[in-house]
């Protein structure tokens, strides 16, 4: 019938798409307190209702689909900011109406979560580059000035970031 | 040869970045063209490249408290469905035993101009949840009907003819007002939940403040506090939520509910009769359990398992022939 009859399970599950999910809805709420709170809610919610799901196959969209829900049903309510709640509100509808690809979303944040796991292993330096790499408008000039060290030198901490997320993420 | 090497991952290194400086990337396409493991080379690069993008927003968010918070949850997962139906906001929860109506008419004559127009929402063949105009849901049970007795726009006033549970949507603006034989009861914002049956009235407050106006005096109730009817009197008292009886459509919470009380809710909730026979005595049996969505057949096997209950069918006709309780 559902995917975890005990709690030891349930834990699993629990530790395998907690950050993952808190990630995908901090990026629909841009609020770290809230979508912690929503995606407590959404575990909790599972486990009340694990004899009644049969959704034994596709446990991972259905945890996405139900932040994406309670996601919109907290912004509805909280109205956080006026202006945030319309903005993102509006976004969310359009994007409903598009049909979210829960399989794909889930796809992405595991993979995310796998390669936030893999930089955190990284040698610091090159850690904080990479992570600034990533920064939307940040040029490795920059990089490398902030950093007090060679354009050259912010290159090559790049590569080897990513040559070791590369050989992290094959197995 | 390892300093060509080097130089290209530099290349790569800029044209992940700003992919737009020619003469760059025409070097890049010519070691490219050296082999095809070049190729996939880059490729793994640029999958990694891609899929990183947003990771410095990435964060670790504190899973053990999370689930430490989870975790106390779920330890009493019968009572808690029981407190989360308690912490919708301003949730009323009205009962009234068949038999015992409210008459049309009290509000009737109250509100001529409106009556036209009113909305009645009901459930004549089994439970029923409606939403009404301000966004407020309503369970209706089997035969219960609810009026919306004004239009919504200064206050949001309803009568109820039944059984209903309220969740009613936050608006300090509008006021929403239950209209029930000589009690009216007025929604300030808040949680909490109603019982009245028969003559038996009572009101329990979570939190916040709810109105009661007993037709003789205006009664304000406080968390925790309940209101009790008894001898045409009111008394309000401090009482565990424990006692209450939750009604939600299909939706049942019992928490050490008789099994007499659990039959005759399940037995209106569902439309059929359920007689025990003469020779099985109930009074020490109680119930504690959720039932949700579930069928006729599926709520007695429950209740085979909980309360060790025989039974047996023919057609709308339920039997009890024994219970095993503790």
């Amino acid at each position: 019938m559902s995917v975890f009859k005990h709690k030891d399970d349930f834990k699993k599950l629990f530790d395998q798409w907690f950050n993952p999910l808190c990630n995908y809805a901090y990026s629909l709420v841009h609020n770290h307190v809230l979508a912690k709170d929503i995606v407590q809610e959404v575990f909790l919610h599972l486990w009340e209702k694990r004899e009644k799901l049969n959704i034994s196959s596709d446990v991972k969209s259905y945890l996405f689909k139900s932040t994406y829900h309670k996601t919109i049903e907290k912004i509805r309510v909280k109205k956080l900011q006026q202006r945030l709640a319309k903005e993102n509100l509006m976004l969310l509808e359009q994007e409903r109406v598009e049909q979210q690809d829960f399989d794909r979303i889930s796809e992405q944040y595991r993979l995310k979560e796998r390669i936030n796991c893999s930089i955190r292993q990284l040698p610091p330096k090159c850690q904080k580059v990479f992570l600034m790499s990533r920064k939307n408008g940040l040029t490795y000039d920059e990089i490398a000035y902030d950093l007090g060290i060679s354009k050259k030198t912010v290159e090559n901490h790049v590569m080897k970031a990513l040559d070791f997320l590369r050989k992290n993420l094959k197995n | 040869m390892s300093n060509l090497k080097e130089n290209i991952k530099s290349l790569i290194a800029r044209a992940l970045k700003n992919p737009s400086d020619q003469a760059e990337a025409d070097q890049i396409d010519l070691w490219l063209k050296e082999s095809e493991e070049n190729i996939k080379h880059l490729q793994s690069y640029t999958d990694v490249w891609e899929a990183s993008e947003g990771i410095h927003d990435y964060r670790t968010f504190d899973s053990t408290k999370s689930w430490d918070e989870i975790n106390n949850q779920m330890g009493e997962t019968k009572t808690f469905t029981l407190r989360s139906l308690l912490k919708i906001a301003a949730v009323a929860l009205v009962l009234f035993a068949a038999g015992f109506l409210i008459k049309p008419y009290i509000m009737e004559s109250g509100s001529h101009s409106n009556n036209d127009t009113a909305t009645v929402y009901d459930a004549p063949l089994h439970n029923k949840s409606h939403k009404l105009a301000d966004n407020s849901q309503i369970w209706l049970s089997k035969n219960s009907q609810l009026k919306q007795v004004s239009t919504f726009e200064s206050e949001r006033v309803v009568s109820l003819d039944g059984q209903a549970f309220f969740d009613v949507s936050h608006d300090p603006s509008r006021k929403f007002v239950v209209k029930s034989g000589n009690e009216t009861i007025t929604v300030l914002g808040t949680e909490f939940s109603v019982i009245n049956e028969n003559d038996r009235f009572e009101v329990f407050v979570k939190s916040g403040k709810v109105a009661v106006n007993t037709g003789k005096r205006n009664i304000e109730l406080n968390p925790n506090d309940w209101l009790i009817k008894g001898n045409g009197d009111y008394v309000v008292s401090k009482k565990p939520a424990k006692e209450i009886i939750e009604w939600v459509g299909t939706k049942f919470n019992f928490d050490n509910v008789p099994l007499k009380t659990v039959l005759e809710n399940i037995a209106s909730a569902y439309g059929i009769n359920i007689t025990i026979e003469q020779s099985v005595n109930v009074s020490n049996c109680k119930i504690t359990t959720n039932i949700t969505d579930e069928s006729i057949e599926e709520v007695f096997e429950e209740l085979k398992l909980i309360a060790g209950l025989e039974y047996s069918i023919s057609g709308n006709n339920y039997s009890v022939n024994s219970v095993h309780c503790k």
